[in-house]
Parts: C-alpha cells; structure tokens; sequence
C-alpha cells in the first residue's frame, strides 16, 4: 500500500479521524439505555443532519437530562416487557406478540406478524415480502365512504388524503409480471387504493392475502393509473380515469378530483349504472361525496381520514405452498399495521363488503372473493394492536383453521422462520448460475427462491412474487429483496421485461446489472448503504415501464 | 479480566471489569464510530454498542473483547443508519408543512470525506480504517470482523476501488 491512492487514501481518514470527540466516559456509556431504534425514533432533533452524519458543525452536546428522561422510559418499557413475558410463559419458544396496545414501537424489525403457530403437514413457506413503506412514515389513511341502495346496491367510495396521494403508488406485484391476469394476485381485486395507490392499509374487502408491500406504478399507461390486464381507460366524471370490471355487478371506477385520487367501487349493478352513480356525486366540503338523490343511496359509514402515524408501517405476505415441486399455494396470510384509530375499519365496512363471524375469540370479516371475479375466501380481523391480519385460499377450504391456528411473533421468532425458509431455499435443486457483476445469482426450485453470492458470501430467500398465488400459476417473474454480508441486494428475472431502467435509491448511488439469458432478463441491483428505500424501473416490451418500489429488508 | 462480574445484567450499575475493557478501547472506538457514522453521532454509537455488548450474555465467554466491541459497534452501524434515514425523512416533511415554509440547509464541514464514504459500506469503512489508520494486516482484520481473509480482501479492494472514484473527482 504505497502507491498514490493509498496516500490519498490514508489522508482521507485521517481527516475523518481527527474530527472524531472525546471518547464518553464508561459511567456513561453503562448507563442502561432503550433499544437504539426507540432512541432514533424522534426522541431527538437531528437538526438537519445528513444520512451519513457529515452534516453538522461541531459535536453535539451531551444530554444527560435526556438521558435520564430515556432511562425512565427504558424503565416503563422494562415493565410493560415484564407483563408481556408474564402473559406469555406458555411459549417462551417464540418471541410472541400479544397485540397489547402497550407494547413497543411496531417498528418494521419489531412488527408483530401473524403465522400458523405449526405449519400445516404437507406446507411450507414459500413466498416472502416483508418490505415496508417506501415513504418511511405511516401515511395518512383514506376517507372511506360506505353508501346502500335499493336492491343489494353497495358503493363504497375511497378518498386519498393529499398527503398520501403526493407520494404514493399503487401496491401490486413484482413490476415485470404485474399485468396479472390469474386471479388474486396483489390489485386485481379493487382495494382502497387509487389509481396512484397508497401505503395505507388495504380495506379488508379488497385484501385477497396476497397484498404486497413491493409497489408498483406503470411509467407512460393512462395518467395516475395503474396498468393491468382488465383496467381500462375510461371518462370518468369528465375527466380521464380508469374502469376495472371485476364481474357483471362489480365494478370499480378511478378518478382524480383536483390532484387527489379516488376509488368507487360499486356492487350489485352493473358498469353502466356504475359510470352513472359515479358521475352523479357531488363533492362535499369535508372531502367526502354525496350521492345523486335518485340513486336512493344511504350514508352508512362516512370514515374520515385517518392520522399521519409516526410509527414505520409494516406490512408483510407470505404464502404457504405445497411441498409437491409443482404445487401452488395453499393460503397467504398477510399483516398490515393500521395507523392509530382505524381499527374500527373492519366492523364499519363489514355489513356492506362481508359477514362478520365470531372465530374463537376474535371478530372474523369472511369474505366471497367471488364477488371481485376472483377465486377463493378471505378472512379478516384485527387485533388489539390494530394489526390487520387477512388470509386468503384460493379455494376457500380450510381457511378456518388457517385462521385459528395463526399466532402473532415478533422481532428474532420472525427471522428465524424467514431463515429457515431460506435455508430451505439453499437445498433446492439449483439453476445455472448467472453472472451478474460481483454477483452470481442462481434460481432454487425452479422460481421457489434465489440465492446470490457476492465476494464468498451468500444469501438465499423464497422471492416475493405474487403473481402465481393461485394454485397452479407459473412465475413469469420473480425478485428477492435481501442482504448479502450486511449488503443490500434487489435480485431477480423477468420473461416479459425489456430491460432493467433507472434506479432511484433515497440515497447514495447504486449500482444495477442485467443480462440477458434465453430471453430471460436477469437483474441485480446493489443498492448503497445508506439507502433504506429505492425504486427499480424496468422497460416493458409492450413500451410501457414498470417500477418498483423497495424498502431494505431487516437484517 | 472477563469476570463473571463483568456481565453487568446482573447488577445495573455495576461496572465491573467491562469498565478497563472499555477504557482500553474508546479512543479506538469512538474514532471507528466517526469514519462510520461521522463525528456527531459517533459517541450515541459507541455508547449503545458497548451496552449491547456487554449486556450480551455471551460476553462473559468472549476471549477478544476488545474485538468484539469493534464487531459490535460495525453491526450497529447498519441498524442506525436505516433509523437516521427514517428520521431525517420525518423531519424533512415536518419541515414542508411549518407554515412560514421556512427550511434550512446545513453544508457539510468536509465534502470529500462525506461523498467519499458514503460510498462505501460499514463493513467497507471499518476495513479502510483497520488497514489505514491501524495499520492492521488482512488476517488481524478478518478475525477482528469474523470474516474470511478473502472477504477482506475483496472488501478492501472494492472500497479502494470506490476512494478512488471520489479521490479523482
């Protein structure tokens, strides 16, 4: 090391070295003090720093008045931890969360997340997205709006807030496979989103269990509007918007209103009288919408808005397939953190979009998925932490045993279940290698997973497509979203991808590969450090692109 | 020196023989903990990586503490980044919404250091350092990391490699 650029080299750190402050001194540094997420999580001003800290001038002082103020809530902590371990003795096993309201921040490494407390005989785990949402910060949620008519007539009518509309997208699939057309994979249903989506949780009428974090939005379709198989451009009130018949009496009607996007869905008639209540409805003050008096329609629940949440939401599906090679997926089960308030969702919207049924202990929505010309049931409830929990099977068999059998983990129970899972990928038959830059990424079990090794190291991970959760759809795509030593990799292939576009990390510059292997895109994208979101675009070959957004997985 | 005394978790505010351990290696840490994360955080980093550590109870058993506060201080480093991140992006939309519309900007004290390392890892920048402050040779710094030599090596490259870019302009 003796050349000019380890001159440079050794200069540079030692410029960095000598702005570092006195070291604190042990008294200090044993002080216990809370988990460095709850430190992070707005108990302090950052005074404008920057992601890497290089940002501000001089050293901050030291708090010790905070500090104290910390310990004391390290100390309420301690105790609501204690209560939780002591409701909890009957299975330490597991990093159980009990959906108490107390417990700690639901932070995406601490979420609770509901998983069959035994896998059934004959499953196993089988696809993963446990992203969370890009904007990093719990948006706030919709208006929702139920309204009854004459004759089994239900409107429901989904306002984005600004707020959420400004930086948002709609929630699909993996980007390059997201013009589905096989059921219930991740929008085909109508959900509360609008056509340029939200983050916010999905109303459980349009959650099919296979809701992915992974957002997608469509780069050149109808303006604000994602493209798929059966949505279509349409006037809407005036205006270009987008329809989507789901079946002979449901459809559901997109539009933007001065910027913001809003979602009707109407059941129990048909697209023409659809079109027309749509085009009936007369703005109100408050953001929400009064119907046409001669629909006959009746306010039922009007939801206003629901808060901006501090709190990272945390959303997470994973399937469970078959173990047979060539089996599909049995049921998926999907959480999803509500902001605070908005519990009540399920039980507002419950007579109008599904049948509420008492399942043990907990309040169950059951819904026909039939009525959104997709296959299968789902089921919704949520817990005491405001924790939206649906599971979906594509054949409606069993689903009440999925349901009871579902216990909440957190936090280290969590990552060994996605652990195992991706050791599981490691022993599957392997694909050829491809070369990928510093990386070589190679397919499991046919799409079951994909395992990169990048300088000696490996990770594997189940992919989190979406697309084939139906029982015998075959993944025309598949990505996985993990950290290869420490390293944050968004890997994967696509069949009907032109090519891999821009890349957009919140921060730092990445680094994308692609080739091209028997018609086959192969991608990998190391995305910098820093970064905690990216979005990766992709060119369709039909000229249109995709783009997906990411967030880092927990390590 | 690793008493059982040391696993302070049995006794809150019991220092314990961590104390020399601790001692013997802040000047060390907290100068890591800046090419890391940079100056202003780098105390708020040491200070959880010690308590992290020494709370571990596999502390008592480990024979190169001294390592392993290094260890643990590079593995924090991920997690604290992602919170800053989150953080930073509240407060720029907190920022947005103040009525007077008033922002503010802060101009780095050291633009060549900041967009030289950000380009690089933590992994990356606990190498860099190793090798170019302390002058440590790949074995010392792969058992100092619990990686193997070759990663080293490839890391060490890859972020001169990355120094370079920046360095040339």
């Amino acid at each position: 090391m003796a050349d000019h650029t380890d001159e440079r080299i050794r200069a540079l750190i030692a410029r960095a070295v000598a702005q570092a402050p006195p070291p604190p001194p042990a008294q200090e540094v044993a002080t216990p003090l809370p988990d460095l997420a709850h430190r992070t999580n707005g108990s302090r001003p950052s005074h404008g720093s920057t992601e890497l800290g290089w940002g501000e001038h001089g050293h901050r002082d030291r708090d010790r008045g905070r500090r104290v103020v910390l310990v004391a809530a390290a100390g309420i902590a301690a105790v609501a931890l204690a209560v939780v371990g002591i409701l909890s003795t009957a299975d330490r096993s597991r990093d159980v969360g009990t959906g108490d309201p107390g417990e700690a921040a639901l932070t995406q490494g601490n979420a609770i997340r509901y998983v069959p407390a035994a896998t059934p005989a004959g499953l196993h785990l089988a696809r993963i997205d446990d992203s969370v949402a890009v904007s990093g910060d719990h948006p706030p949620d919709p208006r929702v709006s139920v309204l009854e008519g004459p004759g089994g007539l239900r409107v429901r009518i989904v306002v984005d807030p600004p707020d959420a509309a400004a930086t948002s997208t709609p929630p699909t699939t993996i980007p390059p496979t997201s013009a589905d057309t096989t059921g219930p994979t991740a929008t085909t249903g109508p959900t509360v989103t609008g056509p340029t989506g939200t983050t916010g949780p999905s109303l459980p009428a349009g959650t099919d269990g296979s809701t992915s974090t992974t957002t997608t939005t469509t780069v050149g379709g109808p303006p604000g509007f994602p493209a798929r198989a059966g949505l279509e451009s349409a006037v809407v009130r005036g205006t270009t918007g987008a329809l989507e018949q789901h079946s002979a009496t449901a459809t559901t009607l997109w539009f933007l209103q001065g910027g913001v996007p809003i979602a009707v869905d109407v059941f129990g008639a048909d697209a023409t009288v659809a079109r027309r209540i749509v085009d009936g409805l007369t703005p109100r003050g408050d953001g929400g919408f009064d119907p046409a008096p001669a629909e006959g329609l009746t306010l039922v629940v009007d939801l206003p808005p629901g808060p901006a949440d501090d709190r990272q939401p945390a959303t997470t599906t994973m399937a469970y397939a078959t173990d047979d090679p060539g089996g599909g997926v049995a049921f998926a089960v999907t959480t999803e953190q509500l902001a605070v308030g908005r519990d009540d969702l399920l039980t507002a919207t419950a007579g109008s979009f599904g049948e509420l049924q008492q399942w043990r202990q907990r309040e169950v929505l059951v819904q026909d998925r039939a009525a959104y010309g997709t296959p299968g049931t789902a089921a919704s409830f949520v817990d005491p932490a405001g924790v939206l929990v649906t599971v979906w099977t594509p054949t409606g068999g069993g689903l009440r045993a999925y349901v009871d059998g579902l216990e909440g983990v957190r936090g280290g129970s969590w990552r060994e279940l996605v652990d195992q899972a991706s050791a599981r990928v490691a022993d599957l038959p392997a694909g050829t290698p491809i070369e990928l830059g510093p990386a070589t990424v190679t397919s499991h079990g046919g799409a079951r997973g994909l395992c990169v090794e990048v300088d000696e190291e490996r990770a594997c991970r189940p992919v989190d497509a979406t697309d084939d959760l139906t029982p015998d759809g075959a993944a025309r795509g598949a990505a996985a979203s993990l950290l290869v030593a420490g390293e944050w990799w968004y890997v994967g292939y696509s069949t009907d991808a032109g090519g891999l576009g821009p890349v957009t990390p919140d921060a730092g510059t990445p680094a994308a590969h692609e080739t091209v292997v028997g018609g086959v895109l192969w991608f990998a994208v190391e995305l910098p450090d820093q970064a905690s979101t990216a979005t990766i675009q992709f060119d369709a070959v039909d000229g249109r692109a995709t783009a997906v957004s990411q967030a880092r997985p927990a390590s | 020196m690793a008493s059982v005394s040391a696993h302070i978790g049995e006794a809150e505010g019991n220092l314990g023989d961590w104390e020399e351990v601790y001692e013997a290696h802040a000047l060390r840490l907290v100068r890591l903990a800046t090419v890391l994360i940079g100056p202003d955080d780098a105390c708020d980093l040491v200070s959880e990586a010690v308590r992290r550590a020494v709370h571990s109870p596999s502390w008592p058993a480990v024979r190169d503490q001294g390592g392993y506060l290094v260890s643990s201080l590079v593995n924090l480093t991920r997690e604290f980044h992602r919170e800053r991140t989150r953080r930073a992006a509240r407060e720029r939309r907190a920022a947005r919404l103040t009525p007077t519309g008033a922002t503010y900007e802060v101009t780095p004290p050291d633009v060549d250091i900041r967009a030289a390392l950000e380009r690089l890892s933590p992994q990356q920048r606990a190498v860099i350092y190793l090798a170019y402050w302390e002058d440590l040779g790949i074995g010392q710094i792969a058992r100092l990391l619990d990686v193997s030599e070759g990663s080293v090596r490839k890391q060490l490259a890859r972020a001169k490699s990355k120094l370079k870019e920046v360095l040339d302009g």
